[in-house]
Formats: structure tokens, C-alpha cells, sequence
């Protein structure tokens, strides 16, 4: 069979796989549908989370960063797993007994404030938004790729599918196709990273084959040759840095704590029995996580040496068909600078910009580029997001193989796409509607609530996926900063100091978010022309602001917590229950 | 699944559980619990004012101190082996890789995963020895 039907299979069977989930599990509580009931088996938990958590950036983007950056990918590879040790020893045990559906509930009850309460919806919503405009654009670049589907139809069609599950089933019918697509995306993750594995080192685990002798080379690892081989062309070595330390280590602490700050994430720990649950689940996740993290770095040092070796210098009508379908939907442009009709890679960008095509064929076939060309000799122009997606045909794998990844692909953007919007119409429906400016209502009226706000959640995540605004690449920085600089400081200390007020936690809360916000506001936007190391605070790139932001908030919101009366004693007593397991099991019933 | 004691279960409103009564930890006597330093379990509002470590001052202690020591781990694998070390354990070779490289990419993520399991499985334990331990279903 050809790729195509195979791929419609696939994709296909975990389609209907997803929605008969749906319809299994419909919500008919708020509890239900806020936290799934609250029963959630704590490996199966791990495993929703880890779906929920890995996104269409982690399935397709990260082994082509870690590809092209080398060891400066460490830091999207630590900061996004070292996160969640946070998470298990310093939020999520505690959230869990605190027992509540969100996490602007437990900013507004422990700071006893409902203006608390409304700065952490806003920050929830920036920061889920922000992701979810990426996970569209996930989608639909699948869809165009491997489909031949317009990108436009293909978010509605993943539109729909969210639909069905979100706005059915909540927050339990999200739990358990999270735990199905888990199972696809972490497969389809896999079979391609061990059959390269074996073609390169012969040895079947991708872990160790990175580290292991490229085959035939007598004693050459696939490290030593990938530094070889980019020295050659030019480039810096694989395995070393051209971030500053001081960058990288600001960068992982900021995507370290925003992951534990991620609202998305916590809420799934509300979801398991107890409080030694949420423990060992966070476990389970990051060990779910660690098997497609680990496996990342193989995946893109491999891509990386199979592309150099198949793109350059070779003919461009000698090309493999892939790199000229990828040219077709415009994530790779060759600009033949030296007119000898052959590929030349090199450093640096081939053209500035993203490129943009003529109407006419060159003389070689191949789309004309018509941005203007850089002084460099590199010719070629390769999308970081495409590495995962083509590696199986960079390395002829079978065509099955292809279509699993697509459908993996599209499990990962999908999973991400409907925990985020969960939180968004939790929040809407539970926090603003419910405990801001409706008390009254029913449960039934609430629910009702909460399923009109998730489909105008997927409504407003699909416009911005067909019409993906320019600023979706820089805005990722936003929300990890952002979580990062407003939400985890305030959780923490809720949680470890008795002592914290309301006066000193939204302080801290406005003070890191207009501080992260204005930083990376100026340097992306503003005055994108001056963001370079000589221009940063202590050399500190927006992405890595984040972390000064949430040292800031922790110092302001200690400062002026001094100058106010200590928290009221129910409060006081709210800190301590927390912070004891027992009591957690008695789930709060409506 | 689900437990019915009713005596513990939490109350209705999103805000009830704020109003001191005794919904969390009965203290049982005679154990080291966590509680028995205090006056009441229930925390009255006429009690006195208290710093934050006291209540449950024996557990909290254990935990903070648990917790300290993984963080402390957890810092040395990261930032320490895989960022501000990673020059010089560059210089050794571990397998096929640069350890400074090894570690950044792919040690520290191994000890995340055992340090969380560490943790879940410790504090199970500190949980049952201050008796604050969840009841088994």
C-alpha cells in the first residue's frame, strides 16, 4: 500500500479510537468533568499527562533543535523534564490535598482574595493560549503534509475531533484519550528512532546507540563523526555550546519552573485519589516523558547526520524525493547561489527570511526562492519542525513506518491542544463565571457553562491555527516566562510560608509579570533589532528572563508581605491541612 | 474507591473547608502526631498566634529536609553537571560520548525520574511513621 492510504489508515483508526472514548466517557458532573471524577489510576495519570504535557513542539520540534543547535538543545531537554521534579516535591502532593478543580481556586482561596483569584485566570489563559495556537499549526502542517489536505480543513477536521471529546466528556474524556494517544504518539516516536538506530550503530536502543560506533567507521562514534562532519562544513562542533553559560543556565531554570507553573500540567494531579498518588504519578509521567526526552537527542543527531549526508553536494535532480515534497509545502528552500545545479550546506541562513517563491521553476526543477540571497555559501533552507516528520523517509523506512509517525504526529498535537483548552473553559466557567461573578448557579448551569466555554476555546485555537499570527514562534518564550514569573511563586510560597499575605503575593505576582512581560515585550516586539547578548540584563536572553522574573516576585512579594498584617488564622489553618496526606482521599462532592 | 467517612469529607463550598473545623488530620493520641504539641486539633480562632513551623513541626521538618536533599540533587545533576561542569567533564570520555554531554543530555533526565520516584517512595514512609499517612482503600 502507498503511503497515503496508510496514512489515512492510521490516522484514521486512532481518530475513531479517540472518539469512541468520547463517547464512553461523557461527564455528567462538574467534578467529572473539571477532574475526572477524581479517580484516575496513577500510572494512567502519568501517562494523560505526559500526552498532555508533550505537544506538538515536543513530538516534532525537539529532535530538530537539538539537531541544529547541538548541546545548546539542552536546554529545551532539561528545563522541560527537570521541571517536574519541582512539581512532584514542591506543588503537586499539596495542590492535591488542597482538593480544589483549579489553580486560580487555590491562589484565591489561600490568598483569601478574588483579585488573586482573577491575576491567575489571566495568567492561565495567556499562557494556554499562547500554546494552543502552536498545537493548531501542529495540525495542520500533518494534514498539508501527508494528507494533501488543505491546512485550513485539516484544523477544522482536528477541531472537530477535540470537539467531540472536550466538550462531551471533560476533563475525563480528555484523561482517557490522553492515555490512548500517549500509546500512539510515544510508538509512533520510537519504531522510526530504533530502525535508524540500527542503521547507523546496529544497535537496536537509541539511548546507547548515540553514544555508540557508526557502523563501518572503525571506531568513530556517531558523536565524534557528527563534530567531524560539521567542522568540516564549517559549522561550530555538535557537542559544544555557543550560548553563553550564564544564558543556559537562566534558560533551563525559567523553562524548569515554568513547566512546574504550567497550569495544564498541575490540574491533571487533581485528578488522582490521594496525595501519595499525585507523588507517584508525577513519577510515571516524567518516566513516560524520559522515554521520548531521551530518545529526542539520538533521533536528532542521527537526522542530523543522514541530512548532511544526503543533501550535501548532491544534485538537486538527484534529490530524494522528500526534500522536494517538503519544498512543495514550503518549509525547505534551495537558493542555487553558485549556479552548478548541486546542494551546498553550509552555516548561517541561505536567504533572510522564511523563503518565498517566484511563480516560475528554476532550471532545475526547483522552486525559485526570490528572497534576497545572505553572503554565505549556504544554499539550502531546512524547517526545524520538519527533522522528526521526514527522518523516516531521509532514511528510506518502510512506508508504514511514515503514516505512524503522522499519526503520532497528530496524537501529540491533539492531546496538547485539548488539556490546555480544558483549563481555559475551567477557568472561564469556574473561576470567572462561578466564583467571580455568578455564585449563584446550579452545577447543571455551570457545566453548561463550561461546555459553551471549551467550544468557543476550540473556535478562538482554530482561527488563530488557520490564520497563525506572525508572533506564535517568539510567544512561545511568553509562556513559559510568564508561568514561570506569576504562577509558580505564588503556589510555592502559598504554600510553604504561613506567613505570606495577599498583599505580598499579588505584589510579587504583578511585579514578575510586568517585569517578564515589558522585558521580552521590548526585545521581541519593540526593538527586536537590539536582542543580542551585549543588550541583555547580566546577558540573559528573553527566552531565559523568566527565571530574574520569578526572583523578583518571590523578593517583592517577601518585602511587602512584611509591611501587612499576617494572613487570617482560617488561612493559616488551610496552609496547614495542605501540607498533611491524610483527608485527601474524601474527595469534595457536589 | 471512594471513602465515606463522613467525618472527613470535605465540605461543599469551595470556601468551607476554610472555616476551622477539625476537617483535616484527627489527631490521634499517644502517637507522635503532629498535632499533639498544639492545644486543639481544630485550630479555634481564639488560639494563639503560631509560627509557621510548629503545628506539624516533627513531620514538616522531615520533609522539608527530605526535600532539600533531592533538590540538592537535583541541582548537581542540571545545572552543575550539565552546565556549569559540563567544560571540564567534556574532557572525559564515558562510552562513545563527552560525559559533560552525556550528563546534559541524557543522565540528568534518568535522575529526575529516579529522584521523583525516591521521594514518592520516602515520604510514604515519613507519612506513616508521623501517622499522617492517607487511609488504604
Amino acid at each position: 500500500m502507498d503511503v497515503k492510504l496508510l496514512t489515512y489508515l492510521f490516522v484514521g483508526l486512532s481518530f475513531t479510537l479517540y472518539i469512541g472514548i468520547a463517547i464512553w466517557s461523557r461527564a455528567a458532573s462538574t467534578k467529572e468533568f473539571y477532574v475526572a471524577g477524581g479517580h484516575v489510576h496513577p500510572i494512567a495519570n502519568g501517562m494523560a499527562t505526559a500526552a498532555d504535557w508533550m505537544s506538538a513542539a515536543s513530538f516534532m520540534g525537539m529532535a530538530g533543535i537539538v539537531a541544529f543547535m547541538g548541546y545548546d538543545g539542552t536546554v529545551y531537554l532539561m528545563g522541560w523534564t527537570g521541571g517536574y521534579v519541582l512539581l512532584a516535591i514542591l506543588l503537586a502532593p499539596y495542590l492535591r490535598k488542597f482538593g480544589q478543580f483549579t489553580v486560580p481556586d487555590f491562589i484565591g482561596a489561600r490568598y483569601y482574595s478574588n483579585t488573586a483569584r482573577v491575576v491567575a485566570v489571566i495568567c492561565l489563559i495567556v499562557v494556554s493560549f499562547t500554546y494552543v495556537a502552536g498545537q493548531m499549526r501542529g495540525v495542520g502542517i500533518v494534514f498539508s503534509q501527508f494528507l494533501d489536505v488543505d491546512i485550513t480543513l485539516g484544523v477544522i477536521i482536528g477541531m472537530a475531533v477535540v470537539f467531540m471529546y472536550a466538550v462531551l466528556g471533560g476533563m475525563k474524556g480528555i484523561t482517557y484519550t490522553q492515555v490512548a494517544q500517549y500509546c500512539v504518539l510515544i510508538f509512533a516516536y520510537l519504531v522510526p528512532a530504533i530502525f535508524i538506530s540500527i542503521m547507523i550503530t546496529g544497535i537496536p536502543v537509541p539511548q546507547i546507540g548515540l553514544g555508540a560506533d557508526v557502523i563501518g567507521s572503525s571506531g568513530v562514534s556517531v558523536l565524534e563523526k557528527l563534530d567531524a562532519t560539521l567542522v568540516d562544513l564549517g559549522f561550530a562542533p555538535y557537542t559544544n555550546g555557543t550560548k553563553s553559560p550564564t544564558d543556559v543556565f537562566a534558560i533551563t531554570l525559567a523553562l524548569m519552573i515554568g513547566t512546574a507553573g504550567l497550569p495544564h500540567v498541575i490540574v491533571r494531579f487533581f485528578t488522582v485519589p490521594n496525595v501519595a498518588d499525585a507523588r507517584k504519578s508525577a513519577g510515571y509521567a516524567l518516566l513516560f516523558i524520559a522515554l521520548l526526552y531521551t530518545t529526542a537527542p539520538a533521533v536528532g543527531a542521527f537526522a542530523r547526520l543522514n541530512i548532511v549526508d544526503t543533501v550535501h553536494d548532491t544534485q538537486y535532480t538527484q534529490m530524494a524525493g522528500w526534500f522536494k515534497s517538503w519544498e512543495r509545502i514550503g518549509l525547505i528552500g534551495w537558493l542555487d547561489k553558485n549556479q552548478d545545479g548541486a546542494i551546498q550546506y553550509a552555516p548561517g541562513a541561505p536567504f533572510e527570511g522564511a523563503p518565498a517563491y517566484g511563480v516560475n521553476l528554476g532550471p532545475q526543477g526547483q522552486r525559485l526562492v526570490t528572497n534576497p540571497p545572505t553572503a554565505n555559501a549556504n544554499e539550502v533552507y531546512l524547517d526545524r519542525d520538519i527533522i522528526v516528520l521526514a527522518n523516516p523517509e531521509i532514511a528510506n523506512l518502510p512506508a508504514w513506518v511514515i503514516a505512524l509517525v503522522a499519526a503520532g504526529g497528530l496524537a501529540a498535537a491533539l492531546s496538547t491542544a485539548a488539556g490546555l483548552l480544558l483549563v481555559i473553559s475551567t477557568s472561564v466557567s469556574h473561576d470567572l463565571i462561578k466564583q467571580t461573578f455568578a455564585h449563584g448557579i446550579s452545577e447543571r448551569q455551570e457545566l453548561l457553562y463550561a461546555r459553551f466555554a471549551a467550544a468557543a476555546a476550540i473556535c478562538v485555537a482554530g482561527y488563530l491555527g488557520i490564520n497563525p499570527p506572525d508572533f506564535v514562534a517568539p510567544v512561545v518564550a511568553f509562556a513559559f516566562g510568564l508561568a514561570a514569573a506569576s504562577l509558580f511563586p505564588a503556589i510555592l510560597m502559598g504554600i510553604f510560608s504561613v506567613r505570606m499575605n495577599k498583599e505580598g503575593a499579588i505584589s510579587g505576582m504583578i511585579v514578575g509579570l510586568l517585569f517578564t512581560f515589558v522585558y521580552i515585550g521590548y526585545f521581541k516586539f519593540i526593538a527586536p533589532e537590539l536582542n543580542s547578548p551585549e543588550h541583555w540584563l547580566f546577558g540573559i536572553s528573553p527566552e531565559g528572563i523568566g527565571s530574574i522574573g520569578a526572583v523578583l516576585n518571590f523578593s517583592v512579594a517577601l518585602l511587602v508581605s512584611l509591611a501587612f498584617p499576617r494572613p487570617p488564622q482560617s488561612v493559616v489553618d488551610l496552609v496547614h491541612h495542605i501540607r498533611v496526606p491524610r483527608g485527601a482521599a474524601t474527595p469534595q462532592e457536589h | 474507591m471512594q471513602l465515606t467517612i463522613s467525618a472527613r469529607r470535605m465540605p461543599t463550598t469551595p470556601m468551607g473547608f476554610l472555616s476551622p473545623v477539625g476537617v483535616y488530620l484527627p489527631a490521634t493520641e499517644g502517637k507522635e502526631s503532629l498535632l499533639s504539641d498544639e492545644k486543639s486539633s481544630g485550630g479555634s480562632p481564639a488560639q494563639p498566634r503560631r509560627s509557621p513551623a510548629q503545628p506539624n513541626s516533627a513531620y514538616w521538618r522531615a520533609n522539608l529536609k527530605l526535600g532539600a536533599v533531592l533538590l540538592l540533587i537535583w541541582f548537581v545533576v542540571s545545572f552543575g553537571f550539565g552546565i556549569l561542569l559540563v567544560e571540564p567533564l567534556n574532557r572525559i570520555a564515558f562510552f562513545g560520548f563527552k560525559l559533560g554531554f552525556w550528563w546534559a543530555q541524557q543522565g540528568s533526565i534518568f535522575v529526575f525520574v529516579v529522584l521523583i520516584f525516591v521521594y514518592s517512595a520516602l515520604m510514604k514512609r515519613i507519612d506513616k511513621r508521623f501517622d499522617v499517612h492517607e487511609e488504604e482503600e
